[in-house]
């Protein structure tokens, strides 16, 4: 088995492509997101993740985090400006008398990840797939793969990120040579790619970023307009830190709700902060950050050569896209929707797992199991479908339900075998019928079980039984799992567009038969027991009963539902006496 | 990939529920397993719940990740479901798994079926 591993600055994730589909692993608190931290203590074990960053305000100087910044770094380079060594050798951390390289601390990172993944699966997992920014050089990714190792892994492959996304997007069945921007801002970096599909193949056109920006700059804004809008600034790094921990707390609330409440008691110096908070006014702190991404996604596109309009598709990536400030903003710089079938935060994971299942052969010959394509079942009175076997049902199966008369002196039952997703009979394809004949009895007096089955080759059998006389009649039907994807298609299209109708047609018809039922009913204990009840009464019972029968020409469900309860409850007294009478008789 | 991620928004499943589904699927030695939920018509109030252990989704359905459970949700049934939280609970009288809708304006006593 092959994981597929995201090694973020600031978070990582690891999953696996098992049972034919995808899957993030999480730890044993059910995390699937550990941070990329890991505490070095003077003396024990080397903890990564959450326990790592809890250890951070204790010892800082022991706690490492973004590393992926230096990774592949010589001193001299980009990020390395706090380090100390001779220009030009390799970029390495001091921790105590330990000399750490960038490599090393990463494969902790990694590590931890295995174990967390073997520990979910009860099994050695010991080839993975790792993902890296598009513009990682020679050098980074080099380094990358060398943690990987060190951490016990066969890297089979090192994928970069907005690759792994789109596939993860399912952008591989674009038509060839279709072009993507992936737009990728993270908690600490942001990137927009510019991808095209050759054979099958991303091919990354162009790539522009900014190693510092990103979600904790956005944090960071709305903690200065927190602090700003309380009149209290902070100054201790445990209050600098709360007050932050709070921003990105209001921020992910104001990504779907329009205002919030910011609460921080005894925040420092026995002073509290308590104010409420928009999101108008923390897209207005942040847009000058996110407003810098534009010129960087301009860039990617010139590099490619290419307009906005020759993109196919618009993809985010990276927990900060969640906020709608950055999909309007998204939407606005290529003049089309971004789209948003995946999680931006578990993309690049997903398709770092997907490219290690085609690596191993997987995504070819995934054996899909068959199942029922559409959903199977009969019709009942009033024109409905019952749905004895639902759709997505894995064969064989066996399914069965009891049916009754629905009309005093009825001979008999026709059962029509029906599939597809519509509520109404009449909307489903009939595959075939048969019909058991009873003798003639009082409406609910004959019990019919019906019953479906299919067996492994998707022959499908539909058994009905009279259970008072035992006589009982069979239909075989052979067509019942061989459908083509375009009627399947056409019927699950025809499903959803009339979702709504058809379910308020069923349950108007259920209510119809209801009402059908009840008012003879109500006729007939009144014209038994009417005079022994007050006048008000009867007359209370009889415009009730109006009601429901306007309610019925109407055809409104809502109100039909609404009378018929109304009805019910002024019949209570005169359903107690007709049980009184039929008690004395 | 053929079918498509949802959030909880959609469906999820409480603390309880997924504990009792993660060992359910553990114990039939699927723990990649789904529980698929679907709405079908029918039932005392309308509508009613069918849920399954599955090996995972198929094409069209949508995929909601909740708790470390896998929830599978074909696109119909994800019209009615929207908002539904599944529970779990040991107590002898209502024991069993549990779906609260806040779109269903009946419930019967059961918990199985509703009305929207």
């Amino acid at each position: 088995m092959i994981a597929g591993i995201d090694l973020g600055t600031t978070n990582s994730l690891i999953g696996v492509y098992e049972s034919g589909f995808p899957t993030l692993l999480a730890d044993q608190h059910g995390n699937r997101i550990t941070p990329s931290v890991v505490f070095y203590p003077k003396n024990g074990e080397t903890l990564v993740g959450r326990e790592a960053e809890r250890q951070r305000s204790l010892h800082p100087d022991r706690t490492i985090s973004s590393v992926k910044r230096l990774i592949g770094r010589r001193i001299g380079e980009k990020g390395t400006e706090n380090l100390l060594g001779n220009k030009g050798t390799a970029a390495s951390i001091t921790i105590g008398d330990r000399i750490l390289t960038p490599e090393e601390i990463s494969s902790e990172i990694l590590k931890k990840l295995k174990s967390i993944a073997e520990d979910r699966l009860g099994a050695t997992i010991n080839r993975a797939v790792i993902t890296v920014p598009a513009y990682f050089n020679d050098a980074q990714r080099t380094s990358t793969r060398r943690a990987g190792e060190l951490a016990g892994f066969m890297v089979e492959r090192i994928v970069s990120e907005p690759t792994a996304a789109a596939l993860a997007y399912g952008l591989d069945r674009l038509a060839d040579q279709s072009k993507v921007a992936v737009y990728d801002l993270g908690g600490g970096t942001f990137d927009l790619s510019v991808l095209q599909l050759d054979n099958g193949v991303f091919q990354v056109l162009s790539t522009h970023g900014d190693t510092q920006l990103g979600g904790d700059d956005i944090d960071e804004a709305i903690a200065e307009l927190v602090s700003k809008k309380a009149g209290i600034s902070v100054s201790s790094p445990a209050a600098t830190s709360r007050l932050k921990e709070a921003a990105r707390a209001a921020k992910e609330i104001l990504s779907t709700a329009d205002a919030t409440e910011v609460r921080l008691p005894f925040l420092e110096d026995n002073r509290s902060l308590e104010i409420s908070l928009t999101r108008a006014e923390i897209e207005q702190a942040s847009a000058p950050i996110i407003r810098r991404t534009r010129a960087l996604c301009m860039r990617a596109l010139q590099d490619a050569d290419l307009e906005t309009t020759d993109l196919d598709q618009v993809i985010l990536v990276g927990g900060s896209t969640r906020m709608p400030l950055v999909r309007n903003f998204v939407k606005e710089i290529f003049g089309r929707e971004p789209n948003l079938s995946q999680h931006p935060d578990e993309s690049v994971a997903l398709g770092a797992i997907l490219q290690g299942a085609i690596l191993e052969g997987n995504l070819q010959n995934v054996a899909l199991l068959d199942v029922t394509p559409l959903s199977l079942g009969i019709e009942t009175f009033g024109g409905l479908m019952n749905v004895i076997i639902p759709r997505n049902t894995t064969i064989p199966a066996k399914a069965g339900e009891m049916f009754t008369n629905a009309v005093t002196g009825q001979q008999g039952m026709r059962i029509s075998v029906l599939q597809g997703e519509r509520e109404l009979a009449s909307d489903n394809w009939m595959l075939g019928s048969l019909e058991i004949p009873f003798p003639p009895s009082p409406k609910g007096a004959v019990r019919v079980g019906v019953q479906f089955s299919i067996d492994a080759d998707g022959i499908l059998q539909v058994l009905a039984r009279d259970t008072s006389t035992g006589s009982e009649q069979i239909i075989e039907i052979k067509s019942a799992v061989e459908v083509s994807d375009e009627a399947v298609e056409a019927m699950l299209a025809g499903s959803l567009e009339h979702a709504f109708e058809d379910m308020d047609a069923r349950i108007f018809t259920e209510a119809r038969l209801k009402a059908e039922e009840m008012l003879p009913a109500v006729e007939d204990a009144l014209a038994q027991l009417g005079s022994d009840l007050p006048e008000q009464e009867v007359a209370e019972i009889l415009r009730h009963a109006a009601e429901v029968r306007a309610a019925l020409v109407l055809k409104e469900t809502k109100r039909l539902k609404l009378t018929i309860a109304a009805l019910d409850e002024s019949t209570q007294i005169l359903a107690t006496k007709l049980i009184e009478k039929a008690l004395k008789a | 990939m053929p079918w498509k991620i949802g959030n909880e928004k959609l469906c999820r499943v409480t603390d309880g529920a997924s504990k009792r589904l993660t060992s359910l699927l553990t114990k039939q030695g699927r723990p990649q397993g789904a529980l698929r939920v679907a709405v079908i018509g029918g039932g005392c109030s309308g509508l009613q719940y069918k849920m399954d252990l599955v090996d995972g989704p198929l094409p069209r359905d949508i995929l909601v990740p909740s708790k470390g459970v896998n929830i599978v949700i074909d696109p119909k049934s994800a019209l009615f479901v929207s908002g539904s939280e599944l529970d779990y609970s040991d107590d002898l009288q209502k024991g069993g798994f549990k779906v609260t809708n806040p779109n269903a304006v009946a419930h019967c006593s059961c918990g199985e079926s509703f009305s929207a």
